[in-house]
């Protein structure tokens, strides 16, 4: 059954649109995160400087209690099945995590059919949650987790977060399950200020099936 | 003709993409061209059909117009297509060859492939001693996709080379885009299966999915301005 919301927090944004200098930054930012970039200046990836600062920043976090060594973190599934050996960011995510003693690894959600990326899809097509429910299974069930944290790269309207938290909460009835996006994504550019913007919001499931976020 | 590792050209390289990586490669031209703006490869067949080099033509142009670098093969058909489109239109184009810098394949594209080690940049991962193997083409076309932040395939048979491409840049997590054209075509069976593996369909007629997801330039990203 599907959640009607998920508790979620982020740690930078981006604007997909917009000419000014710091949404263009906020693209290559993403792009570079997608794409598992190194920075300048830098000895690790994006996915790995942003766990960093995460760390570094950790007790003035206003989602400081959404971390901690019992908290089981499960990397999000790629919208698509994958090859061998295919980059996947928000597993890279939750390794640095792990070794930040952030939380343990909790790698549990597989893809077992692929949906249509949401980023080319027209609004009236959007995918919605039950569409990632439908189409991601639960492999581990062994754990007892008292606390999950969904771990994502980017987060646009949550559908692939509330479907995935949707199939864990049927899989640990007892859990509490809350999500992490490295980036979150506003696409009103007369919203979006700045890159590093700590947010905690709420997914929400709107009665026509899709979702948002607060 | 200089000798370079992919880490001068591109920034270090991630774990996924060392595993297909060439170890160095040989550019000449315009090394600047690797920092200027998003790189898209376009990729098809060398018996290219009149539709398919309409559709490249039509690409090229609008990609340039936003100042895109047009990155392909140097073959007959599609590649030669979208790097004279390229060129004409003032855009700035790369070609990473299947043979040395040294050598001319096919051998009417001497005079484009000269034009772009002058002017534009080339890049081959096959040394001058080496000789010009069918084998050598497949290996190119997975470089083309590491140095590509997007590809999009403008048409391929079941066999093409191109799909060897097409692949690698859904492994490496990079945006791979079919024609629609392409995808309509019952007979093949290739663009439903690279679907299922992430690939997103693309109309020469709409594409902002494209630009939308491309990064705004092709230099490292710098952090510092963050906070």
């Amino acid at each position: 059954m599907l959640l009607p919301n998920l508790d979620f927090a982020s740690f930078w944004s981006y604007c997909p649109k917009g000419d000014n200098e710091v949404a263009k930054k906020s693209r290559d930012i993403t792009y570079a995160l997608k794409d598992d970039r190194t920075p300048l200046n830098e000895k690790v990836t994006i996915q790995g400087v942003i766990v960093r600062k995460l760390k570094e920043q950790i007790d003035s976090l206003p989602f400081k209690d959404f971390f901690g060594s019992e908290v089981y973190l499960v990397p999000v599934p790629k919208s698509s099945l994958m090859q061998k050996d295919t980059l996947w960011v928000p597993k890279k995510l939750v390794e640095s995590m792990t070794k930040h003693n952030l939380g343990r690894a909790f790698d549990c959600l597989e893809r077992i059919e692929t949906v249509t990326k949401s980023s080319s899809s027209h609004p009236k097509n959007r995918l919605k949650p039950i569409d990632h429910y439908k189409t991601i299974r639960v492999n581990i069930k062994i754990e007892r987790p008292e606390n999950i944290l969904l771990v994502d790269d980017v987060l646009t309207r949550g559908s692939t977060l509330l479907g995935c938290a949707s199939k864990l909460k049927e899989a640990f009835p007892e859990a509490n399950i809350r999500a992490f996006a490295a980036i979150r994504t506003i696409s009103n550019p007369n919203y979006f200020e700045k890159i590093e913007d700590f947010h905690i919001g709420q997914i929400v499931r709107s009665p026509d099936g899709t979702s948002s976020t607060t | 003709m200089e000798k370079v590792l992919l880490d001068e050209l591109m920034g270090p390289l991630n774990e996924t993409e060392k595993k297909s990586a060439p170890p160095e490669v040989y550019i000449e031209g315009d090394r600047n061209l690797m920092l200027d703006g998003p790189r898209v490869s376009l990729i098809g067949s060398r018996k290219a059909t009149p539709e398919g080099i309409n559709n490249t033509t039509l690409l090229t142009k609008q990609l340039v117009k936003k100042e895109i670098i047009i990155v392909s093969g140097l073959a007959e058909g599609i590649d030669t297509t979208a790097h004279t489109t390229a060129i004409k239109e003032k855009g700035k184009t790369i070609a990473v060859l299947g043979t040395p810098l040294d050598k001319y394949y096919p051998l009417q594209n001497r005079e484009l492939q000269n034009e772009i080690m002058k002017h534009h940049l080339a890049i081959s991962q096959f040394p001058s001693t080496s000789s010009v193997r069918p084998a050598n083409f497949p290996i190119r076309n997975r470089t083309m996709a590491l140095i590509s932040h997007a590809s999009i395939i403008i048409e391929a048979g079941d066999t093409s080379g191109s799909l060897h491409q097409g692949w690698e840049a859904l492994r490496l997590g990079r945006p791979l885009f079919i024609l629609e054209s392409v995808v309509n075509n019952k007979k093949l069976k290739w663009p439903q299966e690279m679907i299922k593996y992430g690939a997103m369909v693309l109309s020469v007629n709409h594409l902002k999915p494209l630009f939308e997801i491309l990064p705004a330039s092709g230099a490292q990203v710098n952090l510092d301005v963050v906070a």
